[in-house]
């Protein structure tokens, strides 16, 4: 740049400068292909030795009624400088950005990183039992639980099964020695708990229970659910409730249900319940049998008998207990048609159960 | 119990109850029709042969015209016996049997419409092989058809039935053939219904249907017993309460022979075999009227009966040719001589009714039933009879039953005479009266609408009598439901039954207000379920019960002191001892998908082991029925194997699977173990002999245990050991890991965390690198490093693996190790000079424990 004297030939020359500059810049930034080049561009003008950062030395050159001016015009070019720049530089980053972007792209159908880690799933009986606890518990039910191996008095004297009663043929028990058994059924978790607790009470054992039978339909191990509530005046209609309201709720649908008069040494009344077939809607079909029911329940009111054996003044209290078996519970919800798959453990049977 | 439909319909006529109703009703009131059979045998009628010509092209065929009262038919006839005169059963076209419907055929070139029946074909038992021809009933001369009614079932001879029948009778109606059965289960309380009579007693009273009791009929016709009789008639007596009623009677003068037709029908419809004139009248007496009989030679016994109670040691061969040892204290029937039978459960073989009796002894009795039981349950017998008793007998009519079977018996005018009870005279018991308050029932029902009306008429309708006073009921309980009406509860449930469960509304109970959480255990096994199933793992679930040589492989060297536990009645050999390690299952469950081509295998099971407490394996003798003392302790067990998909684990030089394997699992119960808040620790100090010896580890709980103990094992892991998986057919390189989870529970005190103020400071690392021996555990250095006291207040956070190093050529019997530690201080941000202060402590340190050399 010359230093000028002449003030007329300084704004023509100025203006021709300037334009000059525009040019410059707008050429330089335009072919600024990449962000190093950009910055280049910028030091150009903006460095230590920039064009327009020079200009800006100038200043103390400049007569002092003419430095405004001069000022102003220097500031202008150096924001058209800026917008350019500005612009420029986020064209530039869209660009390189969307260049990485598309470098990176991945087959995002390749499979998962699971290393093997593939969802697992719960045995299919847990999940049932987990069922129709959740259901219980959220009815006020509280869980109970305890030993497998047991004294025959909690698993057959405290529920009026002694010796000679004819009943206790039915339970083909795995024993250990005279006095200790493999429990037949969970009412054994429910006499303990009845022995230190005292009424009201609703509670649901549940777990593991033994019998010494095997063949297509019974395996020497099965789980149970009982459930046992005693307190002033419970009833037989409140019985049905509780066990309509379990029922529907687990097969999820408003479902009806037969009950029918039976016998066990530890209720009485009892009853067996049935459900009406899902598959055939009564009419009857392979899964009923022809008979339009399918039995789910056995329960009744429990007897004065046991009562006694756990100090419960029957005079007072009357209860109601109810029982189901977990495996037949899960055979009519998800059809599985044979209840050996439950023990065999085939992987073909356990992975079906994820989720 | 079968209860055939016709002969349940000569007490209660239910042909007019629709089928499915009788059946659902009966089944909703207690007594379940399991199913149903039926054995079609329609449109046979009583026919005569006019005439029998050969069949013009058969050698063996006949060519019959029988006349059925309306129509001739011509038919063609193969049996050897067929005759003109006969009276037979025939089928004409139409007419269904239980295994064909009759159509038109050509035999041999001739039209035949019909067909002349054997008693086989009509579903009839055959008890006689030189019955393989037609059935005859009867015999016709040729001139006259006589209109002689004689009432059936009521004579003797050879077929049993009327000389002159009618003609164009309904067979299957004559002789109760065919029709549909009921199988229904019966429950162990309603012994009052194993017999028609109990059965049509239901249906009497659930559907209102009249009832007849045609037997007393048959009695009242019969002639008067004997004042004495040829032979005379011992006397009994029964003793020590050996019978709770007994009475006998002699029959002079019967020949055994066939019974007649309707008895067997009735006996075969009812799943029993008609064997000879005098069992089947017994047997027909208990299922009519449900009172057991048994009947002796009279000639064979000697002497007077006593009924009393066997003693020790006493032997008898039964009729079944067995010789038996009889358990003291059960009722037997005597003579002179000694035990004539097992009284309700078996005859004696001396004394039984053959072919030539002549003259017998009928005994009809109530023997006490938990004496019954106890005979029958230690003789390993279980007989009709047996199970009649042991559900209790209507005491009331024991005197009946007898009187009905002489009558049924009593043919050609043989004599009977009944014997004298030489002991105390029997009185009947009085009726139990079962006394509540009125508003038991229906506040046991909860059954807002049912009547006192209604309470009162279903009971007596069940054969009850029923008073009501001052708010009171006082109930009286029939003989037939004496051994199981016992109290209020009873009464409840008969009058419910009929009332219909169905009918009751349905309520819920009042709202329990007490909150609970779920057992600790199930929480626990909850949450770590959970995080197994995220990390691949599929629960199994297995039997407790295995074999003994897979107990003894899987043997622990923890608490040996304690024994397994030995089932007395398993299923099996392969079920017989209780497992002591959740790991066998799961490895016998691996094999054999692993077998099946699944060649992965990410198992659990939560379950428990079982052992015998305080090394006692003697017998509890105690008659308290608490069970021996038994350790049950529930564990969690795991498996792992595979050889797909695996991440490599950066510490170990030979990337080889099996190594892999155990760190993944290790890895997975370090979840597990975070889950039920246990601050654990490993070691490799006496691992179970099952596993790898050195590729096995104890999980120790840290702290302080009673019996100043530091540190309680929880747990093991590690791979197979290569014989035992060769012994269970495993592949090489199966891991396993067993957590006591019960036991870490009991002894985890503090599983609520309770909040501790943290630095706002960043954790500072600082990394080193050491050299150390091969051998030097990892866990040695980390020991080492939590120890170091790092002054200016600074601690430890941390301790982290970065990398390990190994190389023969550069680092002989050394291995080079990356460690980051992790630092912070307590109060304010460490500087520069602290942290290197507290560094070096540690290289100290490790140099001074470990060996280590600072790279």
């Amino acid at each position: 740049m010359k230093k000028n004297t002449n003030n007329t030939e300084n704004t023509n020359t100025n203006t021709n400068a300037n334009t000059n500059i525009k040019n410059n810049i707008s050429k330089q930034l335009e072919l600024a292909k990449d962000l190093k080049q950009l910055e280049q561009v910028r030091l150009n003008f903006l460095g230590k030795k920039g064009t327009i950062t020079l200009l800006n030395k100038e200043i103390k050159n400049i007569p002092t009624h003419e430095r405004k001016n001069y000022g102003e015009k220097v500031n202008k070019l150096r924001q058209h400088f800026e917008n350019i720049y500005n612009a420029k530089k986020n064209n530039l980053e869209e660009t390189h950005l969307n260049k990485a972007l598309n470098e990176q792209t991945l087959d995002t159908t390749l499979p998962g990183a699971t290393f093997g880690m593939g969802l697992g799933a719960h045995h299919i009986l847990t999940r049932v039992y987990y069922e129709l606890l959740d259901i219980l518990i959220s009815m006020g039910f509280e869980v109970v639980d305890d030993r497998e191996v047991e004294g025959v008095f909690y698993n057959f004297t405290a529920l009026n099964m002694d010796e000679n009663h004819p009943a206790r043929d039915e339970h083909d028990t795995f024993f250990f020695d005279d006095n200790t058994v493999l429990r037949t059924h969970t009412s054994s978790v429910q006499i303990r708990h009845m022995l230190k607790n005292k009424p009201p009470i609703a509670i649901v054992s549940s777990g593991k229970v033994y019998r010494s039978d095997y063949d297509a339909t019974h395996t020497p191990m099965f789980h149970q659910i009982e459930g046992l509530v005693v307190d002033k005046g419970t009833s037989m209609a409140e019985m049905k409730g509780v066990l309509w309201e379990l029922i529907s709720t687990f097969f999820g649908r408003k479902t009806k249900l037969r009950f029918r008069s039976s016998y066990f040494p530890f209720t009485e009344p009892s009853a067996e319940v049935d459900m009406a077939c899902f598959s055939c809607n009564g009419s009857g079909c392979r899964l009923c049998g022809g008979s339009g029911w399918i039995e789910v329940l056995g329960c009744g009111m429990v007897d004065n008998e046991v009562f006694k054996h756990v100090d419960y003044d029957h005079t007072e209290y009357s209860g109601f207990a109810f029982g189901m078996g977990v495996e037949r519970m899960a055979m009519l919800k998800y059809s599985i048609d044979d209840l050996r798959l439950f023990y065999d453990n085939n992987y073909k049977f356990l992975n079906q159960w994820r989720g | 119990m079968l209860v055939p439909i016709k002969w349940l319909n000569s007490f209660v006529d239910t042909r007019d109850i629709p089928f499915n109703e009788l059946v659902d009703r009966v089944s909703e009131c207690g007594n379940e029709v399991d199913s149903v059979a039926e054995y079609p045998c329609q449109g046979v009628v009583t026919a005569l042969v006019e005439s029998k010509v050969k069949h013009p092209d058969a050698d063996t065929l006949a060519v019959c015209v029988v006349f059925d009262g309306a129509q001739r038919h011509n038919v063609v006839c193969g049996a050897p016996n067929v005759d003109a005169g006969q009276i037979v059963a025939f089928a004409p076209i139409g007419a269904k049997l239980p295994e064909m419907v009759l159509r038109k055929v050509k035999i041999r070139g001739i039209e035949s419409q019909g067909m002349i029946c054997s008693k086989g074909e009509l579903g009839l038992p055959v008890t006689d092989e030189s019955e393989d021809g037609i059935w005859v009933l009867g015999t016709h001369t040729h001139d006259t058809h006589t209109h002689d009614t004689h009432t059936l079932g009521t004579s003797s001879n050879n077929n049993g039935d009327a000389e002159t029948v009618p003609l164009g009778l309904d067979v299957a109606e004559m002789f109760a053939i065919g029709g549909a059965v009921l199988d229904i289960g019966l429950t162990p309380n309603r012994g009052d219904c194993l017999s028609i009579r109990g059965m049509a007693r239901e249906v009497h009273a659930i559907f209102d249907t009249p009832m007849k009791h045609a037997y007393e009929d048959v009695i009242a016709s019969m002639p008067e017993a004997s004042q004495s009789i040829a032979g005379g008639v011992p006397t009994y007596t029964v003793e020590g309460g050996a019978a709770d009623r007994y009475l006998l009677a002699k029959v002079a003068g019967v020949s055994v022979g066939e019974s007649p037709t309707l008895i067997q029908a009735r006996l075969h419809g009812c799943g029993i075999r008609p064997i000879n004139n005098i069992v089947d009248t017994t047997n027909y007496v208990m299922l009519e009227l449900g009172q057991p009989m048994h009947a002796f030679d009279a000639d064979h016994i000697e002497g007077d009966i006593a009924i009393r109670l066997s003693g020790e040691g006493e032997r008898v061969v039964t009729l079944d040719g067995a010789e038996r040892s009889v358990p003291a204290g059960v009722p037997v029937i005597t003579d002179a001589k000694g035990i004539i039978a097992i009284a309700g459960v078996m005859g004696g073989l001396r004394g039984s009714v053959s072919s030539s009796t002549t003259n017998i002894l009928l005994e009809s009795a109530v023997f006490p039933p938990s004496l019954v039981r106890r005979s029958a349950k230690v003789l390993g017998l279980s007989t009709d009879s047996s199970h009649r008793f042991e559900r209790g007998i209507d005491i009331s009519t024991t005197d009946v039953a007898l009187r009905y079977a002489i009558a049924l018996l009593n043919t050609d005018g043989a004599e009977y005479a009944y014997c004298n009870n030489a002991g105390s005279e029997f009185v009947l018991p009085p009726k139990p009266v079962i006394q509540f308050d009125e508003e038991f029932i229906p506040s046991l029902l909860g059954a807002d609408d049912i009547t006192h009306e209604q309470i009162t008429a279903n009971l007596e309708k069940l054969g009850y009598g029923v008073a009501r006073e001052n708010g009171r009921y006082a109930v009286t309980v029939p003989y037939h439901r004496m051994e199981t009406a016992r109290y209020s509860a009873d009464i409840a449930e008969e009058v419910v039954r009929l009332y219909g469960i169905n009918n009751l509304p349905n309520k819920l109970p009042k709202l329990f207000a007490k909150a609970t959480t779920l057992p600790q255990g199930f929480q626990d096994r909850r949450n770590i379920s959970s995080a197994l199933i995220h990390q691949g793992f599929f629960e199994i679930i297995t039997y407790p019960f295995i074999k003994s040589e897979t107990v003894t492989l899987f043997a622990e060297k923890r608490g040996t002191e304690l024994e397994p536990m030995t089932l007395r009645n398993p299923i099996s050999e392969d079920m017989k001892v209780m497992r002591t390690t959740m790991v066998a299952n799961l490895v016998t469950t691996f094999v054999a998908n692993f077998n099946q081509g699944v060649r992965w295998g990410k198992l659990f099971e939560f379950g428990s082991v079982y052992r015998h407490e305080n090394n006692t394996t003697t017998q509890n003798n105690n008659s308290s029925g608490e069970g021996m003392k038994v350790d049950e302790e529930p564990r969690l067990g795991l498996l792992a194997y595979g050889d797909e998909h695996f991440a490599t684990y950066p510490f170990t030089n030979k990337d080889t699977k099996t190594e892999v394997q155990f760190f993944v699992l290790k890895g997975v119960v370090t979840r597990v173990l975070a889950a039920l808040g246990a601050d654990a620790e490993f070691n490799t100090t006496d691992t179970p002999d099952f596993l790898h010896p050195g590729r096995a580890c104890n999980v120790i709980l840290k702290g302080k245990f009673p019996g100043g103990k530091e540190g309680v094992v929880i747990g093991i892991i590690g791979e197979l050991h290569p014989n035992v998986a060769k012994k269970c057919d495993a592949p090489d390189g199966v891991v396993v890991a067993e957590i006591y989870t019960h036991l870490a529970t009991s002894l985890i005190k503090k599983r609520v965390p309770k909040f501790k103020t943290f630095l706002r400071t960043p954790d500072i690392r600082k990394d080193i690198t050491v050299v150390v021996d091969e051998t030097t555990p990892f866990g040695d250095l980390v020991q080492t490093i939590s120890k170091v006291k790092l002054g200016n207040g600074l601690k430890v956070v941390d301790v982290y693996l970065i990398d390990e190093y190994r190389n023969e050529k550069v680092l002989q019997g050394k291995r080079s190790i990356t460690i980051r530690v992790m630092l912070n201080a307590r109060e304010s941000t460490p500087t520069d000079t602290h942290l290197s202060e507290g560094m070096d402590r540690v290289v100290q340190a490790l140099a001074d424990s470990n060996n280590a050399v600072l790279r």
